[in-house]
This record gives structure tokens, C-alpha cells and sequence, in this order.
């Protein structure tokens, strides 16, 4: 899964904490963005990295939204369903992103080009109801209408994969599926 | 030492006691869950709330968790008086909207700490409207049955599994109202504590899979306080039967040996009594019986004609008073008695007792400072091992010698808690001798335990264990030493019997002194077929008592069906010397005592023979040591008639056998189903390392035979030591070999060569 020179970028990485296992979340998001998701493979990995079990693996994974066991479309897209952004209307978009996709929240679209998560408050009460595109863009002020046509150009955009090599072990779990594309 | 206040009730505490503590001996009723006598507070689950009382004139009273509280003289705490009331009233109201309407359908009702806290908080409605949360429940093996729907997330399940028996395949998922308690994957538990789930779940979540399928309400049930016979701990239990059979176990609190738990073959190993092939009638396939007489008429008439000529033997798995009675039987009929089916079980138990000193009990293992663990722990005490993980969850150093593979020793690998050697049972007493013990030289090291398994040790190890003590001892080091013995009463049985009784035993059936045998609750056909089988022969009147369907029971001219320790009374002799009675739980009509049994075939009444017994017990101690639940401590210091002057000749060149445990495992847990269908080694098959299959010139697959004419199955399996053939108790009696004997490699040889 690894090269040889990631593998060796994570283990320094790990040495810089008193404890392997404080840098799980570390290894789990390079498994994450190397992939897009976390398997069962990268687990074993992880396991052997930082010595904590598959259980412990896997409860950091649950407790945590922003890691994945499953994989998911070339975009994720979270709708924030907290307090201000319920006030405002996300239960509507996302039921409108929901219809658009043709699948459950959380399944891959039948397109492929995007997973929809409702997400916990994001800290974009002010422009509620927000959404965060890949982690990284945030999205205001949706409505119905502007969520499908979001999903539509997501639609047509196209796929690629651009970084390789330790530059894309990002230090907070940027993903690095974002990192080769022009924002 | 202080006094606080609780609704101005004073209650005395002790030192480092929280207030949840201290009103709780106190005897006053408090609700809580997540607080639990053995894995400490979490102050997670809001339920011990009470209102602390100002200091000064102007401030003001709040409301804290008893459980995270300190307890501090003269403080003054509202617990009914007060606003904590209402706010446990509403924890409850809260813990109750996700909680189902099960009841009804739950066994965990009648004894659940969820139903006694909701009444005790006297909160008796719940306003919601929304929809609950549920959860898919989880296949967890023969077991346990998990309803998730159930759970109120105190966190106890995982603190027990994680942190206290140091498991690391179940764990807390998901956060918030997701939270989920599980295995990382549906099945079995790895873990020999995960049944005790089931009791530090205060709901329904975990329930007795095997109680579930012949299920009572627990106040149905007839109990008494038991000792467990699957090992030589002597964990005190609480069988639990209805209408003459036995339904569950349950673990019974002792102070000095299981404060709260019990392992899984303690729990599931007893429901052996429900095999379906458990002999439950009197069986007579040899000897005209006269239609007038019974059974007891019957034997009576036999063992006269007999008399002199009889011996009469039990086992090391067998109470005291089972042996204390079959002696009486010898004495009788001018018997002789051995409570040791081999002779070596019997040298290796004396001089294991002999190396005993200053036995620790459980809880001074878990306070130990450092520990030395000579022999496959967990599978010959699991709950020795639990003692032991409460070390290594402190960090205190801890090496382990151990020849097959065991969980102990996994897990000090994988948490980094010490050295761990492998090496072949017959250089142990080398090994021991050169053993490094500087990781355990440190100056806060005083209390080390030494702890042996006897029945992977030889003599010349447990020589080199009682020097390693030696070495060890030092003006401020005390170093406490026991061994798991190789029967729940193999104590007892040393006690009890003449030196050398198995051997003279068998001596007397050889030179035909000896052709009719009595056999209770022993399996000299199968386990000690090696030295037995051959003697077959000589015996002409065999008569078992037995609760298992054995080899020998299966070859028995006379068959009478014996009680197990939950259907009658005894005493039994832990690895401590601790002499502990154990009461009959319910009864079982078809069934036989061992004391009722010998009361038929001699003049005396039970009653006569127990007091016999008492008399005895007395005379047995000088000093008796007695105390509540304790029963009689042995002295061993003063038991100077164990000695062992008995050595077999020990070859040293050549290939070990050595027996594959498992800590389900068992002479009697083996005819307990679910519990047996959990066990990881195959019956049949020898494994061992791929160099010492090298060196054999085999692989997996192939076929090893033996000199006695028997053949095994190869499975290479490189956590066994180099040079040990590994098979399982029962493989071992079918190729009719001793374990831990050593084979010259001229006798195990494939096939191939031979052609
Ligand atoms: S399963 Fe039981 S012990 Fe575990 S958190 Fe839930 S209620 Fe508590
Ligand atoms: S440790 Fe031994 S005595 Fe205790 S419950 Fe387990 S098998 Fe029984
Ligand atoms: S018992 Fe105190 S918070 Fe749970």
C-alpha cells in the first residue's frame, strides 16, 4: 500500500511522540488519503505501526466522522444538521441531495462522483445551512435548488489523481485527492 | 478515618474511600452504574448524585457525583433531602428513553441493577416521543447473547475487558446516541473472563447464552455456595439448579480468592452434569445380580467375597471427602487407596507442595510488585493469570518460562511487560537456574510471587524453583511461592494419601494382590492409560463411580451414576492449603454421593461417617486457622509427611511430549458442549515447530507414528517449542504415552522411513 519512503516518512513521524499510539490518527488518515478510505488491509497496517489492536483501531475510526472504513464517491460532500443549520433548513437540502443522488446518505452516488454526509456543526453557523466540500471548501447558504446544482457539476467534473509520494501525507489529514486539483 | 454526613446520618470512611463508597457499606441504598467495587469509578453515568453542603455561611450547596468525591471529614451530604433527588430521578427518566420495554422477555430481570436502581430513584415515567435508537445485536459465540438495544452506556463492559482482563477484541463504537458496545468482528470472545460480562453489566446487554437455553427466573433457582473443582484455585461459586439440574453458575464473592469474578471454564465447565451422555443409572454388565437384591446388596456381597484383594481409586479432581470416605471404604475391606492416578501426577504434586511457601492468594498476586511464572498459566489457573494482569496493567516486571502457547504469555509479549522464554519443559530446571532476574532487582521491589504450573514441571524443575526462591528472598524482599496444581483438590489428595500410593497401587495390580477396583471420579483407562491399559488384564471386577462418560466408564463391569460437586457437599484443598467446604446445591434424584455410596457397603450411617470426618479434620492441623467464608488453612509448614521420595528415571535426549492446554479445557469441562466447541486444538493431531518437523523430516499432513503402535496427524505450528510434540489431554491418553515424557527419536518415526 505504502512505498517504502512513506512507510519511512510515518514511522519518523511516529517517533516524534513519547508513545507509537499517539500517532494512530496520523497513520489512519495517510492510509485514508491514499486510498480514500480506510480497509481492512490499512488496518493491519496500522496496527503493526503504532501496536495498538484492530479493536482500538477501530473504535478511533467509529468515534471519529472523519475517518472511514467505507469508500466513497470522488467527492464527499457533509451537510451540517446541527441546531443553526436545522433552524435554517438543512433537513430539506439534505433530503433535495439525498433524491438527487438516487442512494441513502453515506452509499456512493449512482455516478460515483459523490458521497453525501450529514456532518455535526462545522462552525459555519453564519452561513447556515453549510455544507464542507472534500474536507476542505465549505459551501453556504444551500438550498434545495443550489445543492443539486452543486451535485450536478460535480457530476460532470472530471476525475484525477495527481500527487504520489510522502509530499501527500498531509500533517492534518488534508486529503490528498484535493491536493493536485485547483481550487 | 473521618466521619461524613449523609442526610445527617454520620458514616464512617476509610482513607482514600470516595462517598459513593462510604455510604454504600454504610448500608445505605444509593443509586449508581458506572461505579463497580473492582474497576473503580468513571463518574459517567450522573446516577450517584448528591448535594454537598456549603462551608461557609455564603455559599452555596452543589451538586456533585458521589463516586468522583473524596471523602473528607465532617463533609455533609444531601442525598434524599436535597435537589440530587430530582436530578437522579431525571438521569433515570433519561437513561430510560432509550432503553426498551424488555422486561418481560429479558433474563437479566429479577436480578438487574437497571430494574433496582429505576425503582430505588422511585422514578416510574418516561416522556418521549421520538424514535429510539437501536442497534443490531451481535453474534458473540456459545457463550454470550448480547441484545444491544439494552445498553445504557456505563462503560463498565469495556472497562472490564479492556483494562481490567486486559482483552483487546471488544470496545466501545461510535460516540453520542450511537454509542455501541461489540467485538470487532461477530464470534467467540478470545478472553477466558468474558462471561463475567454478564455479571458487571448492570442490564440485559450480556446474558448467559447456555443458562438461556434451560432458563429459570434466578429466585427459582436452588443455590448454595459451591467451589469450583476445574482447577486448583478454588474459586467459590453459586451453582444455581432447578428441578435436579443445573442451570448456571454464578460467581460467589470471597474476599481472599474471587472478590468479584470467575473465568469462563469456572462458569461453563460445570455444565458438564447436562451432558447427554453423563452416566445417570446404575449399570451392571458383568455379575449375576440376584432379582431380589439392589445394587448395594449386590456390591456388598461382591467386594466380601473380594476383601483383600481390593483397591480403590479417585483423583487429584476429587474433593477430600470423597477420599476421606473411599478410605474408609479401603480400611473396610482391607483396600489399598490411592487418590493419584499416576505416579508421576502424584511425585510432581508433593514435591510442588514441598516448594510452597508462603502461598499468595489471588489478591496478593494482583499486589505483587514483580512476578516469575514457570508453565502456561492461563490455561492451568485462568484465574491465577487474572491475578497476574493486574500486574502488567501497573507495569510491574514479569518474566515468564513456558513451553506451549499461552494467552499470558501473548499478552506480556504484546504489552512490552516482560521477558518471556520459551524452552522445552526438560531444560527448565537450567533455565531457571540461569535465569536473569536484574529487571526485578529494583529497590521498590518487595513483594515478588513465584508462580509454578506442576504439571509441566519435572522434579529437577521444581528443585530449581525452590533455589530460584532462595536466591530470590532477601532481608527486604519477601518472595511469596505456589503452583497451580494438577486437580482441583490435588492438595487434598497429597494430605490425605501414603506417600507413593499410586505407584504402590499399581505395583499391587501387577503382582495380582489387587484384582478388583473401584474407581471414583477418575479416568484410569483414558488419561492414565499409559501406565493403566496395560494392567487391564489383571483386574477382574471393575466398578466406577463417575459423572462423565470416560474410557473407564465405558469398560466398567458396574456403573454408579456420582453426584458433581454442585449435587452434594464436601470440602475440597485449593493450591493454598485453604480447606473449604462446598454445599450441596440442588438435588439430582438419580445420583450418588461418594459418603452415601461408602455408608451402603460399610456399618456406619453418613451421619456417623461425617462426624468421623469433622474429627479428623480437626486432628488434621494443629493449628486450624478459621475464619468466616476461609474455612480451615492448612499449615503447610507443619504437613512435614509430604515428602516425595518417588523418581522415575528421566531420559534427556530426544523429543518432548508435552500436553496442548487450553484454558477452557479440562478432565470434566471437556463434556461441557458449548464450552468444548471454543476449544482451538485439534483432537488427534500432533503439532509442532517446522524445524523440529525438519528435523523429523515431516511436514503438515503427514502422519507420525508412535511406538506404541499409534499415529498422528503432523500440523506444524511454530508458537510450540522447538523440540516438544504438542497434542491435546485426550490425544495423549489415545497413543497411550505420559505427557512430559521424553521420546528418543528412534521411537517416533513416519512413515516413509520405515519403508
Ligand atoms: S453493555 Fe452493559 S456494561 Fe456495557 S456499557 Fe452497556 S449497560 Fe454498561
Ligand atoms: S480459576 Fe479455576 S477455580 Fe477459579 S473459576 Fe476458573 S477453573 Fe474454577
Ligand atoms: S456511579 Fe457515580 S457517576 Fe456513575
Amino acid at each position: 500500500m505504502f512505498t517504502e519512503d512513506e512507510l519511512e516518512h510515518l514511522r519518523e513521524h511516529l517517533s516524534h511522540y513519547p508513545e507509537r499510539r499517539a500517532g494512530a490518527i496520523y497513520c489512519l488518515y495517510a492510509v485514508q488519503d491514499k486510498i480514500g478510505y480506510i480497509d481492512d488491509k490499512g488496518i493491519m497496517m496500522v496496527t503493526e505501526l503504532t501496536g495498538l489492536s484492530k479493536t482500538q483501531l477501530e473504535e478511533l475510526i467509529t468515534f471519529f466522522t472523519l475517518l472511514r472504513r467505507r469508500p466513497v464517491g470522488r467527492n464527499v460532500l457533509r451537510i451540517c444538521d446541527s441546531i443553526s443549520c436545522h433552524v435554517m433548513g438543512s433537513r430539506q437540502v439534505l433530503e433535495a441531495a439525498e433524491a438527487h443522488t438516487g442512494v441513502a446518505l453515506g452509499e456512493i452516488s449512482r455516478t460515483g462522483s459523490v458521497t453525501i454526509l450529514p456532518s455535526i456543526c462545522l462552525g459555519l453557523c453564519n452561513h447556515a445551512p453549510a455544507a464542507l466540500l472534500n474536507d476542505e471548501d465549505e459551501v453556504s447558504r444551500l438550498t434545495p435548488e443550489s445543492v443539486q446544482k452543486l451535485l450536478d457539476e460535480l457530476d460532470q467534473q472530471p476525475f484525477q489523481q495527481s500527487a504520489t509520494g510522502s509530499q501527500v501525507i498531509a500533517t492534518s489529514g488534508h486529503s490528498m485527492l484535493t491536493e493536485g486539483r485547483d481550487h | 478515618m473521618g466521619t461524613i454526613y449523609i442526610d445527617d446520618k454520620p458514616v464512617e470512611f476509610e482513607a482514600g474511600q470516595n462517598v459513593l463508597q462510604a455510604t454504600l457499606k454504610a448500608g445505605i441504598d444509593i443509586t449508581y452504574f458506572c461505579y463497580h467495587e473492582a474497576l473503580g469509578s468513571a463518574g459517567s453515568c450522573r446516577l450517584c448524585a448528591m448535594e454537598l453542603e456549603p462551608t461557609k455561611k455564603d455559599d452555596k450547596s452543589r451538586v456533585v457525583m458521589s463516586c468522583m468525591q473524596v471523602a473528607q471529614d465532617g463533609q455533609r451530604y444531601r442525598l434524599n433531602k436535597g435537589s440530587a433527588d430530582k436530578v437522579r430521578q431525571h438521569v433515570v427518566e433519561y437513561y430510560m428513553t432509550r432503553h426498551p420495554h424488555d422486561c418481560p422477555v429479558c433474563d437479566e430481570a429479577g436480578h438487574c441493577h437497571l430494574q433496582d436502581m429505576t425503582i430505588l430513584s422511585r422514578q416510574t415515567y418516561r416522556r418521549y416521543d421520538g424514535k429510539k435508537q437501536t442497534f443490531p445485536d451481535q453474534e458473540m459465540g456459545p457463550l454470550i447473547w448480547n441484545t444491544a438495544n439494552r445498553c445504557i452506556t456505563c462503560y463498565r463492559c469495556a472497562r472490564f475487558y479492556q483494562n481490567y482482563a486486559l482483552g483487546d477484541d471488544f470496545g466501545v463504537y461510535c460516540s453520542g446516541q450511537k454509542t455501541t458496545f461489540r467485538r470487532s468482528e461477530p464470534g467467540a470472545f478470545d478472553s477466558p473472563f468474558s462471561g463475567n460480562m454478564i455479571d458487571v453489566c448492570p442490564t440485559g446487554t450480556f446474558t448467559d447464552k447456555v443458562f438461556r437455553r434451560k432458563y429459570s427466573r434466578t429466585w427459582q433457582l436452588e443455590k448454595a455456595t459451591s467451589v469450583c473443582n476445574h482447577c486448583s484455585t478454588g474459586c467459590n461459586t453459586e451453582p444455581g439448579g432447578r428441578e435436579g439440574t443445573l442451570r448456571r453458575i454464578h460467581p460467589m464473592t470471597n474476599p481472599h480468592i474471587n472478590p468479584h469474578f470467575i473465568c469462563d471454564r469456572g462458569r461453563y465447565g460445570e455444565h458438564y452434569s447436562e451432558a447427554s451422555d453423563r452416566p445417570l443409572k446404575c449399570i451392571i454388565r458383568k455379575g449375576a445380580k440376584n432379582p431380589y437384591d439392589n445394587i448395594y446388596t449386590h456390591l456388598t456381597r461382591c467386594l466380601k467375597k473380594a476383601s483383600g484383594r481390593i483397591g480403590i481409586l479417585s483423583s487429584e479432581h476429587e474433593d477430600l471427602q470423597t477420599h476421606y470416605m473411599l478410605k474408609q471404604l479401603a480400611v473396610h475391606y482391607k483396600g489399598i487407596f490411592s487418590p493419584f492416578i499416576l505416579p508421576d501426577t502424584e511425585t510432581r504434586t508433593r514435591s510442588a507442595i514441598q516448594a510452597t511457601q508462603l502461598p499468595p492468594s489471588l489478591p496478593d498476586i494482583e499486589t505483587a510488585d514483580a512476578a516469575i511464572i514457570l508453565g502456561s498459566l492461563t490455561e492451568a489457573a485462568p484465574m491465577m493469570d487474572l491475578a497476574v494482569r493486574q500486574l502488567i496493567a501497573k507495569q510491574k516486571p514479569i518474566i515468564m518460562v513456558h513451553a506451549v502457547p499461552s494467552l499470558l504469555a501473548d499478552l506480556i509479549q504484546h504489552r512490552n511487560a516482560g521477558e518471556v522464554i520459551s524452552a522445552t519443559p526438560k531444560n527448565w530446571h537450567q533455565v531457571i537456574d540461569h535465569l536473569d532476574t536484574s529487571r526485578l532487582s529494583d529497590e521498590k521491589v518487595k513483594k515478588i510471587v513465584l508462580l509454578g504450573v506442576a504439571g509441566e514441571m519435572d522434579v529437577p524443575a521444581i528443585n530449581a524453583f525452590s533455589r530460584l526462591k532462595e536466591k530470590l528472598s532477601q532481608e527486604t524482599v519477601t518472595v511469596q511461592s505456589g503452583f497451580a496444581l494438577e486437580g482441583a483438590n490435588a492438595m487434598g489428595a497429597a494430605v490425605i494419601s501414603n506417600e507413593n500410593s499410586a505407584h504402590e497401587l499399581l505395583e499391587a495390580i501387577q503382582k495380582l494382590y489387587v484384582d478388583t477396583l473401584i474407581v471414583c471420579g477418575a479416568d484410569p483407562f483414558g488419561e492414565g492409560a499409559a501406565e493403566w491399559e496395560p494392567l487391564r488384564n489383571k483386574i477382574r471386577q471393575l466398578i466406577v463411580l463417575d459423572n462423565i462418560n470416560t474410557e473407564t466408564v465405558k469398560q466398567a463391569d458396574i456403573v454408579l451414576p456420582l453426584a458433581t460437586w454442585s449435587e452434594r457437599c464436601g470440602y475440597s484443598v485449593n493450591y493454598e492449603g485453604r480447606v473449604q467446604p462446598f454445599e450441596q446445591a440442588y438435588q439430582r434424584s438419580s445420583v450418588i454421593s461418594p459418603t452415601e455410596f461408602v455408608a451402603h457397603l460399610t456399618p456406619h450411617s453418613v451421619e456417623a461417617l461425617y462426624r468421623q470426618r469433622d474429627v479428623w479434620l480437626t486432628q488434621l492441623s494443629a493449628q486450624l486457622v478459621i475464619s468466616d467464608q476461609m474455612g480451615i488453612q492448612l499449615n503447610l509448614q507443619q504437613l512435614s509427611g509430604i515428602k516425595n521420595t518417588y523418581s522415575s528415571h528421566i531420559e534427556t535426549e530426544g523429543l518432548q511430549l508435552v500436553k496442548l492446554p487450553w484454558h477452557g479445557g479440562g478432565v470434566r469441562a471437556d463434556f461441557a458442549k458449548e464450552l468444548a466447541s471454543c476449544n482451538p486444538w485439534k483432537d488427534h493431531y500432533v503439532y509442532l515447530h517446522t524445524d523440529t518437523a525438519k528435523q523429523l523430516n515431516v511436514t503438515t499432513g503427514k502422519q507420525l507414528h508412535f511406538k506404541s503402535g499409534a499415529s498422528l496427524e503432523v500440523l506444524c505450528d511454530n508458537r510450540i517449542t522447538k523440540d516438544c510434540l504438542a497434542v491435546t489431554p485426550l490425544t495423549l491418553g489415545r497413543i497411550k504415552c505420559k505427557a512430559n515424557i521424553v521420546l528418543p527419536l528412534h521411537q517416533i518415526h513416519t512413515g516413509e522411513t520405515d519403508q
